[in-house]
């Protein structure tokens, strides 16, 4: 059963490493350049477009596989929970960046008092809600997927 | 914790590292770091491992 060194299990395993390893760096970096070009430079769109597509392309392939693979998302133990308080963690979050980007456009101070309360209230209750219910759904389709895994499993 | 039964098998059967490595399609490093404990293998690997120095899993890699 002489066999020739095609590929050592060994050296497989710390390319994937490697290669996993850098890829999170290359996210950070994307994810990092998007915040910069948009808050700190205050660019248009079409300058960061490039690594904003490439940041949420990346993350949204990551999720879907996973989700396809069978692997929990979502964890499975407490998961309205967890979904809930994800979903007003990202709710606040988003809050403040409305606040932070709309700080300046208004021109009286009462006029920018209730611009900044209306954003962040519409803000927090859009991006809440909508958080919430992408938490779920993922949350759906992990069991589901798990189940309709388990079962092909159980045939075999 | 380094697999001394491993490397005392390896001997008996008069192989070296670098023999065993082909044997199994591995490189030389790997069975040295499966030896001294740095690494832990596949159960394939494993297995091949064990066919290829005539032993059986307990007797090389099952820890008491």
């Amino acid at each position: 059963m002489k066999k020739s060194i095609k590929q050592d299990e060994r050296v497989v395993s710390e390319k994937r490493k490697i290669g996993s390893d850098a890829c999170q760096l290359l996210m950070v970096y994307l994810i990092g350049s998007v915040l910069v070009q948009q808050y700190v430079f205050q660019a248009p769109f079409k300058a960061y477009a490039v690594e904003f597509v490439g940041f949420f392309g990346a993350s949204l392939y990551i999720v879907i596989r996973a989700l396809m693979r069978g692997h929990e998302v979502v964890p499975k133990k407490n998961a309205t929970k967890t979904a809930v308080i994800n979903s007003l963690v990202t709710g606040v979050t988003i809050a403040l960046v409305t606040v932070f980007l709309n700080s300046g456009n208004a021109t009286t101070v009462s006029e920018k008092g209730g611009a900044l309360a209306m954003s962040i209230g519409i803000s927090f209750v859009v991006a809440t809600g909508a958080s919430f219910v992408l938490y779920m759904g993922m949350n759906w389709w992990s069991r589901k997927r798990q189940k309709a895994l388990e079962q092909e499993c159980d045939q075999e | 914790m380094p697999n001394k039964r491993m490397k005392i098998a390896r001997m008996e059967c008069d192989m070296n590292q670098e023999a065993l490595a082909n044997e199994v399609g591995v490189t030389r490093q790997t069975i040295g770091l499966i030896e001294s404990g740095k690494y832990n293998p596949t159960l394939n690997l494993c297995i091949a491992i064990c066919k290829a120095l005539g032993k059986t899993l307990d007797q090389l890699f099952w820890e008491e």
